[in-house]
């Protein structure tokens, strides 16, 4: 127990750390003292500006989706029991893009700029009925393969709607359509984290509260429904949840890869299998990587900034090599 | 370049005695929003080159405060660079205090302009096609630097060159025109981008006029069956193939332009960028499309042009 209290607070501390990072550092480079004087009330305008209403909400954004997007990807590898498995693979992905792309090649996000998140959203939500429409049917319950494989039909379908959108696009909607789907922090506002909040925390609580009913899923779906679980419930309950989460981070920043991938199996790795731990910590460990890879992305190359799902790819697969070498899955 | 050097002394002369507006500046931009400014930009942050250009021709380099990546001016070269433009980090704009940033429009929420403009930053977006868009973005710009007499003469320079080009190719037969974008898969300049605007002032007609789209994806056998009468392959920041290439790609080696060697590359950014050197583009169209007005220009670009 002694362990896992020192895991949570290193966990805490680099939190910590990653979260003043992302706030004290930034191309416009304002000393670290006038960011304590902005966040105490004080600074002027411009430092204001930059830290109150461009740093404080991205890092917030970064904390809510990072953790969202690894939480879900935590929950996807315990319902697929599949390693592969992570946030995008239902397809939530491609029906938010189609959603954001319809909106920016249609000229509705001309008129109304905030139209963009809802409308991913609602092709995300398109892309969730649909999924598990077509799992429902062609199974009496969940099964986990029918589920994949309706997840990856569904995903190529959005796909070719996207390239057949954008074939029509103009110059600037197809540059916006494909900036988005790059993902990317750099639009977050405060309305941006008040989306994300207004779903990402009850529905985190949610996932955690499954934490034991997934711990008996691992073992195998018969076992655990003979030690009481009722499986199909805390399935539904789960990829439903999960999926809705996964539509509001993409909904808010875009299509960020490889954090539901790789950091719950980064997780595993150090902290072992239990959902009870693996579930919070892999939420944790989300913020933090997504904390740190938007720092990186928006000062490497400043004052340009990166797409952050380079830096999330190109840190993180190394990372996750490393702990491959060291443990197995 | 030394067309525009012809642009700017035709312009200094205005420099001397140029009016101080400090009246309130207001001007409409191309996504009609409604941009005032207290005194004229002394601190521009320009993300599109034509428009940095113009910035740079009616204010001065020193009005400027970055440039992007795909800005080549020597003159330029000493400012930072926000990159491609398109991911500039917002929070280094607001830290150089500019008082007017010039974007693309941009059709997503989630942009620069979104930001900025809550934050108090004027910015000015910019969408340029025709030549008539050119002459109403450097009138627009000159208002918004105080130099609306400076403006006012860049634009009566580029039409008088754009009219010298015209009567130049008048009366004489139109060839059809294939701008290739790109050769694989291929894509054309439509006419109504700033491209087919410059390839008819120079005397042409572009191949798929009757598209709608602006760079429209063709097929090759459609290509083949118009037979365009010349063929121009942009090189540069965005290169399309070479001429030479050309000749030995299967189905383009069979097209009456290629084997008959009226085949051309242009610099890109000249033909890409609508803005000061508008006339400099149509003058460079012109002279391939109708190889007997070399004569009076500066040397051909291609070896071929010189059939």
């Amino acid at each position: 127990m002694s362990a896992l209290v020192t895991r949570a607070l290193a966990l805490a501390v680099l939190f910590a750390a990653a979260l003043v990072l992302a706030v004290g550092v930034g191309a416009a480079g304002v000393p670290i003292a006038t960011v304590i004087d902005v966040l105490a009330g004080g600074g002027d305008a411009t430092a204001r500006a930059i830290v109150l209403d461009l740093r404080l909400p991205r890092a917030l954004v970064a904390i809510l989706a990072g953790g969202g997007l690894a939480l879900s990807g935590a929950v996807f590898q315990a319902l697929l029991r599949n390693p592969l498995a992570e946030p995008y693979v239902l397809g939530v992905a491609g029906g938010a893009a189609v959603g954001a792309v319809a909106g920016v090649v249609f000229g509705v996000a001309r008129f109304a700029p905030s139209a963009v998140p809802l409308l991913a959203l609602a092709g995300a939500l398109a892309a969730i009925t649909l999924v598990f429409t077509v799992a429902r049917r062609v199974g009496r319950a969940l099964d986990t393969r029918v589920l994949l494989l309706a997840g990856v039909v569904v995903a190529a379908f959005f796909n070719a709607v996207i390239l057949l959108l954008l074939t029509y696009a103009d110059v600037e909607s197809f540059r916006s359509a494909v900036f988005w789907m790059m993902g990317s922090l750099s639009g977050s506002t405060w309305g941006t984290v008040v989306l994300l909040a207004i779903y990402m925390i009850p529905a985190t609580a949610l996932l955690f509260s499954q934490a034991r009913s997934l711990n008996l899923l691992a073992i195998g779906e018969d076992t655990a429904l003979y030690l009481g679980t009722r499986v199909e419930r805390v399935k539904l309950i789960g990829y439903l949840v999960a999926s809705l989460a996964v539509a509001v981070a993409v909904a808010a920043c875009g299509v960020i890869g490889f954090i539901g991938l790789i950091v719950p199996h980064a997780v595993r790795m150090v902290w072992g299998s239990d959902h009870r731990v693996l579930l919070p910590a892999s939420f944790v460990a989300g913020s933090i990587f997504l904390l740190l890879a938007d720092t990186a992305a928006r000062t490497i190359a400043s004052p340009a900034e990166l797409p952050v799902g380079v830096i999330t790819a190109l840190v993180g697969v190394p990372l996750f090599v490393s702990l491959l070498r060291r443990s197995s899955l | 370049m030394a067309a525009l050097s012809v642009v700017l002394l035709t312009t200094a002369c205005w420099s001397e005695d140029r009016p101080l507006i400090n009246s309130p500046i207001t001007v409409t931009d191309d996504a009609g929003q409604v941009i005032t400014l207290a005194a004229p930009a002394r601190r521009v942050i320009s993300m599109i080159p034509a428009q940095t250009e113009v910035v740079k021709i009616l204010g001065g380099v020193e009005r400027l405060v970055a440039r992007t990546q795909w800005d080549k001016d020597p003159a330029l070269a000493h400012l930072p660079s926000t990159g491609n433009a398109l991911t500039p980090s917002v929070e280094w704009i607001v830290g150089q205090k500019p008082d007017l940033v010039i974007a693309w429009p941009d059709n997503d929420g989630r942009n620069v302009i979104n930001q900025l403009r809550p934050l108090g930053i004027p910015v000015y977006s910019s969408r340029v096609e025709s030549l008539a868009e050119i002459s109403s973005m450097i009138t627009r710009l000159g208002v918004l630097l105080g130099e609306p007499a400076r403006a006012d003469s860049l634009v009566r320079a580029i039409d008088a060159q754009l009219d010298s080009v015209r009567a130049a190719v008048a009366g004489r037969a139109r060839p059809t025109v294939l701008y290739a974008l790109s050769t694989d898969p291929p894509m054309a300049a439509g006419a109504s981008t700033f491209v087919g605007a410059v390839i008819d002032a120079a005397g042409g007609t572009t191949l798929f006029a009757d598209m709608t789209q602006l760079w429209p994806q063709v097929s090759l056998e459609e290509i083949v069956r118009r037979q365009p009468d010349v063929i121009i392959l942009p090189v540069g920041e965005a290169t399309s193939g070479s001429a030479v290439a050309l000749r030995k790609l299967p189905g383009w080696r069979d097209l009456d332009a290629v084997k008959n060697g009226r085949v051309y590359e242009v610099d890109a950014d000249l033909f890409h960028r609508p803005g000061a050197t508008v006339g400099i583009a149509a003058r460079t169209a012109a002279s391939l499309l109708h190889p007997p007005l070399q004569a009076v220009r500066r040397p051909a670009l291609q070896p071929e042009a010189k059939r």
